[in-house]
């Protein structure tokens, strides 16, 4: 319970980064919007459906299209009408007069992130078509299941305006979307900055992919692993008895409506980096879930429900509970977070290389700097109490030598670049290094330059000379085989008197491969039919007479040289060369029953051992065969294979 | 108990040249067997990082802190004014240098020596001894910047050769503020009236 509960405090940090970098790519596109953007992605990661209702024209469509190309996914719009068909969405089977069977012919449904724009104005059956796909996660046609691809999110869009001709979304199958979402007229400013800006579709065309599809499923099997306090638990609890008694409210919350605010909340937490998810965590997500009961009051009352519920004071006199994080820590980690976000609006994310202007740098004194102030002080009442003109003198050289030492301990980074050298790969649990290079333009050199994850780590001190560069690495420890983001670090220094640290921070793009885990040593590979005979072994084999060896007990009776032995040359045995079995593939398929990670681990030792003895060895996973081969490059290359392997994908 | 062996840290011979240096003016008028213990302190500190001695434990710490305290009080029969106070400075470098084990302890013996410095100056205002007030206030600057450099090498030289020229930054700063800084007229708390002195005149 306890590991993971650390495990998930740990990923946190790359999680809040994530979506840090995904919101602010997304805010390129749909300027102003951040509180929907955020609401959007919370809805993704818990594996959600989201609806938006509004007007035409205030950018539902690019923001389904910017989501779609900021995560790296696969993308189709369906524009619904009245005259559409089923059919239409989800594929048809078409008769091949060549082979004489039917094929089906996969529909738009079947991209990653699909777009439903104006969901009411098709026939309910249309709907129904998509609401089904978008409930099982598959496609059943003509007895046959095709399942989607992971992930998979809807975004619907409706007018709420014009209402006329149109089929309304019936009410039953409305909880199959998560959150309901405005987007509203951007503020003045920002318009005027759309007037003016390039179009948005071709800003589209260039947006960069901000969490890849295996970050975005990992983040989304971490949500349900947020710790959840009994606090929250009661307080979703009293809103869903609240909706249910109240008068304002036909029919209260289902508890699958319950489940989805609390996974909306467990989203928002792992969102924004809380490791237990509190009551504070559902509030920003109560007003926009669109849940069954919220929508039949909005039919009724004329004050939005969620949002009564959410402000509404509902008795909860339950603690936290033991995990409740202390005030200090609550406070903390607000204001990192608030330091973070101010960090990346203002400076934004880097690209190798990266150039450490002036402005990005920071500078505060250390606690030596302010022993040295008090120092300094003390000195200076003593000057002034005995009238001490060079006592005074003193003082204020020490102050300026101090300004002085503040001046150089900026000028240490200003202008500085560094780049990425390499990214060496690790074995989950191991750090993985990051060589770095820092390039000194200047002509004057930059002492005791370091660089660390957090500011107050230490790291090790290096010289940059002037007009050249110099090496250092930076150790990340990683948890889990994949690709490991390096999204954040500190360059710093304390030169030249220890009295002030100067640093800045890169918001990277940086990437290291994690192996998985080698299992213990043990299971031996079986042997599969493709293994094949290779280099000669002089010890073992039949076929070839390759000489004579000294008898050992065990030795085959048939092979005593018996005619040496006549000879009086003792007893030896006779031996043979021949073919061993000397490359092995390893197979996928031969461990199953173990789960995706246990059959990566046993891989991973097997390639290890193989390529350890020298072996030659290949791999065979579902839809990727690495040819048997020997030598380092071919070890990296099957690790990377076993790292980067993707099951969610696939299976 | 927890004096264990480490690697000395670095500038720790710096810092002893820094700390002798600002000695130096105070050894006229201290009692002859504080300077002895402070030398004989540092001679040991100085043996235990060449030979890789451990440093003392807690218990000789606090009982040589103990003694010393009461040595001061037995010469000077009083804690209060600069000649007591410098003595018990001196002391208390001394015993700390038995407990130097990071660059932040490093740090605080400097600390000590600028101030000692200032007590020079607390007692004869003397223009003569500005020469040296200037090499020792550089040296001490200099061992800063060695205990805070880490690993890395630097030749004595480099040190001496950035120190100098982050001193030549700062002169005219520090002339600036001598000369605008406001002078109060006499003593604001009552305790420092014997030491008055003729002033330099520089300003007025």
């Amino acid at each position: 319970m306890e590991s993971a509960a650390l495990r998930t405090t740990a990923a946190e940090g790359s999680a809040l980064d994530l979506v840090e970098r995904t919101v602010a790519s997304l805010e390129e596109i749909i300027l102003g919007k951040q509180t929907q953007l955020r609401l959007c992605l919370a809805c993704l990661l818990s594996r959600g459906h989201l609806l938006i209702e509004d007007i035409p024209g205030v950018g539902k469509t690019t923001l389904a299209h910017a989501l779609a190309r900021s995560l790296g996914l696969t993308y189709q719009r369906i524009q619904f009408t009245s005259d559409l068909l089923p059919a239409d969405i989800i594929g048809v089977s078409i008769f091949e007069p060549e082979s004489g069977q039917f094929r089906f012919h996969r529909g738009p449904v079947f991209a990653q992130v699909v777009l439903a724009d104006e969901v009411n104005r098709a026939t309910p059956k249309a709907q129904s078509a998509l609401l089904e796909a978008m409930e099982e996660h598959q496609v059943t046609t003509d007895g046959q299941t095709y399942p989607m691809t992971a992930p998979f999110f809807v975004i619907a869009t409706q007018n709420p305006v014009y209402q006329v001709g149109t089929f309304p979304l019936p009410e039953s199958q409305l909880d199959r979307f998560l959150m309901r979402i405005e987007l509203g007229y951007p503020a003045p400013a920002l318009e005027r900055q759309l007037l003016l800006g390039r179009d948005r579709r071709d800003l589209l065309a260039s947006l960069p992919i901000a969490l890849t599809p295996q970050q975005l499923l990992r983040l989304q099997g971490d949500v349900p692993r947020v710790h959840a306090s009994d606090a929250l638990l009661d307080y979703v609890q009293a809103i869903a008895a609240w909706t249910r008694q109240s008068s304002e409210f036909e029919a209260g919350l289902s508890p699958r409506a319950a489940i989805a605010l609390l996974r909306a909340a467990q989203a928002w937490a792992l969102m924004h980096s809380h490791p237990v998810c509190c009551r504070r965590m559902c509030r920003p997500c109560c007003r926009p879930l669109r849940v069954t009961g919220w929508h039949r009051a909005t039919n009724r009352g004329s004050a939005t429900p969620a949002r009564s519920a959410a402000s509404c004071s509902i008795p909860c006199r339950c603690p936290d509970g033991p995990r409740r994080l202390t005030m200090l820590r609550r406070v903390r980690s607000a204001v990192e977070l608030r330091i973070r976000r101010w960090l990346i609006a203002r400076q934004g994310y880097d690209h190798d290389p990266v150039q450490l202007r002036r402005g990005r740098i920071y500078i505060l004194p250390t606690g030596l700097g302010v022993a040295y102030a008090v120092m300094l002080f003390a000195m200076l009442m003593g000057g002034m109490n005995y009238g001490n003109n060079l006592g005074l003198a003193l003082t204020f050289l020490l102050v300026s030598l101090g300004l002085v030492a503040m001046h150089h301990c900026h000028g240490t980074l200003s202008g500085l670049s560094l780049r990425l050298v390499s990214a060496e790969p690790g074995f989950a649990g191991n750090p993985v290094e990051f060589r770095l290079l820092l390039d000194n333009p200047a002509v004057t050199a930059r002492p005791g330059v370091y660089v660390a994850t957090q500011l107050r780590t230490p790291g090790a001190l290096v010289d940059v000379p002037a007009l050249g560069s110099a090496g250092t690495q930076l150790g990340v420890p990683s948890e889990r085989r994949g690709r490991l983001p390096l999204s954040r670090f500190v360059v710093a220094t304390r030169h030249p008197l220890g009295l002030f640290r100067a640093w800045a921070v890169v918001h990277p793009d940086y990437a290291a491969i994690v192996w998985p885990r080698p299992a213990p040593r043990g299971l031996p590979p079986p042997s599969v039919e493709t293994d094949t005979g290779g280099a000669q072994d002089r010890a073992q084999g039949d076929e070839d007479f390759a000489g004579l060896r000294r008898f050992q007990s065990g030795d085959s009776l048939r092979r005593i040289a018996w005619k040496a032995y006549a000879r009086g040359q003792g007893l030896h045995t006779k031996q043979y060369a021949g073919t061993d079995v000397t490359s092995h593939i390893f197979d996928w398929q031969s461990l199953a029953g173990l789960d995706t990670e246990t059959r990566l681990s046993q891989l991973c030792r097997w390639v290890l051992d193989a390529h350890d003895r020298g072996e030659a060895f290949g791999l065979r996973l579902p839809g990727q065969t690495i040819d048997p081969n020997i030598g380092t490059a071919h070890r990296q290359h099957c690790l990377n294979a076993l790292a980067l392997y993707d099951a969610g994908a696939r299976s | 108990v927890t004096a264990g062996h480490r690697e000395p840290p670095t500038g720790l011979d710096a810092t002893l040249v820094a700390l002798g240096l600002a000695l130096l003016p105070h050894v006229l008028h201290l009692p002859a067997w504080i300077t002895l213990l402070l030398v004989a302190a540092s001679a040991w500190r100085w043996t235990a990082a060449a030979r890789g001695w451990r440093l003392p434990g807690k218990g000789i710490r606090v009982a040589l802190t103990g003694l010393a305290t009461l040595g001061v009080f037995v010469s000077y029969r009083t804690f209060n004014g600069i000649a007591a106070g410098s003595a018990f400075l001196v002391l208390m470098a001394g015993v700390k240098l038995l407990e130097t084990r990071s660059a932040r302890d490093l740090t605080v013996l400097i600390f000590i020596s600028y101030f000692l410095q200032f007590a020079v100056l607390l007692r004869s205002q003397n223009l003569m001894q500005l020469p040296l007030l200037l090499i020792c206030a550089l040296v001490s600057t200099g061992a800063l910047m060695r205990v805070h450099k880490g690993a890395l090498p630097e030749s004595y030289g480099t040190t001496l050769w950035r120190t100098g020229a982050m001193f030549l930054q700062a002169l005219p700063l520090a002339a600036l503020l001598f000369v605008l800084f406001p002078r109060l007229p006499g003593p604001f708390w009552g305790i420092a009236a014997r030491s008055r002195v003729v002033p330099v005149s520089m300003t007025r």
